[in-house]
């Protein structure tokens, strides 16, 4: 049995007096893809963005490689390996592409290293080779994504959080992305992966929870739950 | 106009650039209109003037100038973070007008309010290019603010910490996922700004021979006028405006007499903001080359 790399025990998220997570328990082992589904409002980004450290929790403990997550700051936090690729991709879309890389990996000192998975990179995504010198925002969005995760995969992660990585991308884009992610599932990164292509996020987790008014519905094996004919139903909120 | 009277703008003007960059570079990079500035600028001025006075070597006193400046500069920071780092600017603005009324109070009440006399420390030495007279003092707080802007415009373009710099200052949100330190980056930020206010306070006394609790508050408004002429955010733009106005002042002093400085500086400023609302050089430089 794998080590358990994220631990989470009735964490509660709120808003004042809005609720987005309400004692809610999660966990994720070593190396697995884990899917987290739910309609729109379930609180699926809040619930991200508490883990990494944008939003305080209310209540409950979070275990991430055994340490108390919740007290860490958010810079500690990706520095032990626990990164977010956020809603919306937040490429800073004024500085270079280059840039953004190399600011994914601003917890790292081996530079040297950096340097050569940059290159990695570039090989791997050649439309951003080229402009490498060039401002963002000159990116198309799916490009952007790429990016995106790009500059976290160079922070080094153990487990790497994706906030709807697949929206608004054309479906050629959408193929590369699952593609890339299975790529770097096999490479030992273990996944957080809200989507909602239920489908193709199931098909490449192990494991998928399903969230409604922040809490979960129902969870399981992802084979099962893309049997399950509820899950879609559950998604769409109908 | 003369020649001269360029060059003594310059100089004047260059006092002007070290509290226009303290200004720019904290609305630049965390979107804060910092108005303890020129308390800062007086701090340093006044520390060392009172040191001084009761026969502290000029070294000594002088660094313990900076020191204060960056000291009272960290205290704003300390007190006012939360405010920053959330949804209250004008908390944030007011808390830092009241830090700035604070500091001028308290040397009010040690020190007194009026103006002193700030010993020469520089040997009167001028040098001379053809008919252009240029002092000591003045030629050396010209080089260092010219290294200063070089060496920021460098920091921020070229060094890891400059590029965290510049990503907080697109959004701090994205910077702290990437794993930015935003607070210790902050934190470094205000001392720089107390460091350049307090020098800039420095220099200004060593040339101008006078100092008293309130000498900030001319100088900031000025500096802030230099910043908005020059673009909000732009290291050059500080120095442009920094040096135009300097150069408008010593100039209309010659034309039409000391009265009217603050008429030509302020109408010239709402004059600008009608017909280019973004200073000489905002929107003109590429938003990289911002902060
Ligand atoms: N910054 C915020 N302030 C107040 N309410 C919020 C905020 N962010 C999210 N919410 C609320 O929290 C709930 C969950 O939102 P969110 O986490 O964005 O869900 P999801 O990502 O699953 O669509 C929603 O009711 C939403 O309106
Ligand atoms: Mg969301």
């Amino acid at each position: 049995m794998p080590e358990s790399l994220l631990d989470i025990r009735d964490l509660s998220i709120s808003y004042g007096p809005i609720r987005a997570i309400s004692t809610l328990t999660l966990n994720l082992r070593e190396g697995e893809v884990v899917a987290l589904l739910g309609a729109n409002g379930a609180g699926k980004s809040s619930l991200l963005r508490c883990l990494a450290g944008l939003e305080k929790a209310s209540s409950g403990a979070v275990a991430f490689r055994g340490d108390d997550l919740l007290r860490m700051p958010p810079s500690e936090r990706v520095k032990r390996g626990l990164v977010l690729v956020p809603e919306g991709r937040q490429i800073l879309v004024t500085m270079t592409i280059e840039e953004n890389l190399l600011l994914g990996a601003t917890q790292r000192d081996d530079r040297d290293a950096v340097h050569g998975e940059i290159e990695e990179l570039y090989r791997r995504f050649p439309n951003l080779a080229e402009r490498r010198e060039l401002a963002a925002l000159c990116l198309s969005g799916g490009e952007q994504q790429m990016l995106a995760i790009g500059r976290a995969i160079l922070a080094k992660p153990k487990l790497l959080m994706l906030d709807e990585p697949s929206l608004g991308l054309s479906p050629v884009f959408v193929d590369e992305l699952f593609d890339y992610l299975a790529v770097l599932s096999e490479s030992g990164i273990s996944m957080l992966l809200v989507e909602q292509n239920t489908r193709k996020s199931l098909t490449l987790a192990d494991r998928g929870y399903v969230l409604r008014l922040g809490s979960v519905v129902t969870s399981g094996p992802a084979r099962e739950l893309l049997e399950h004919d509820d899950i879609e139903a559950a998604y769409l909120g109908s | 106009m003369h020649v001269q009277q360029i060059v003594n703008g310059l100089m004047l003007g260059s006092v002007y650039v070290f509290v226009g960059i303290a200004f720019t570079m904290i609305i630049g990079i965390i979107n804060f209109v910092n108005f303890s500035i020129p308390a800062l600028f007086m701090l340093g001025a006044m520390t060392a003037w009172a040191l001084l006075n009761v026969g502290v070597v000029a070294p000594l006193a002088l660094v313990a100038g900076l020191l204060v400046g960056i000291v009272a500069s960290m205290a704003v920071e300390q007190v006012l973070y939360k405010r920053l780092s959330g949804r209250d600017p004008v908390i944030s603005l007011i808390g830092s007008l009241a830090f700035l009324i604070l500091y001028e109070h308290l040397v009010i009440h040690i020190l007194g309010s009026d103006q002193q006399a700030f010993p020469a420390l520089l040997p009167d030495f001028n040098i001379r290019f053809g008919d252009i007279v240029v002092g000591l003092g003045q030629l050396c707080g010209f080089a260092i603010s010219i290294l200063l802007v070089f060496g920021l415009s460098y920091l921020l373009k070229h060094t890891p910490v400059g590029r965290n710099l510049r990503a907080i200052s697109e959004s701090t949100e994205t910077a702290t996922i990437l794993g930015i330190n935003v607070r210790r980056h902050v934190q470094m930020m205000f001392v720089a700004v107390g460091l350049f206010t307090a020098l800039g306070g420095l220099l200004f006394s060593l040339n101008y021979l006078q100092v008293s609790a309130l000498m900030g508050q001319e100088i900031g408004l000025k500096a802030i006028a230099a910043m908005i002429i020059g673009g909000v955010g732009s290291i050059w733009g500080a120095v442009v405006g920094g040096m135009l106005i300097g150069i408008l002042e010593v100039t209309t002093i010659g034309l039409f007499g000391a009265d009217t400085v603050d008429i030509v500086i302020y109408a010239l400023l709402l004059l600008l903001l009608v017909v280019r609302p973004s200073g000489i050089l905002g929107g003109a430089l590429q938003s990289t080359q911002r902060i």
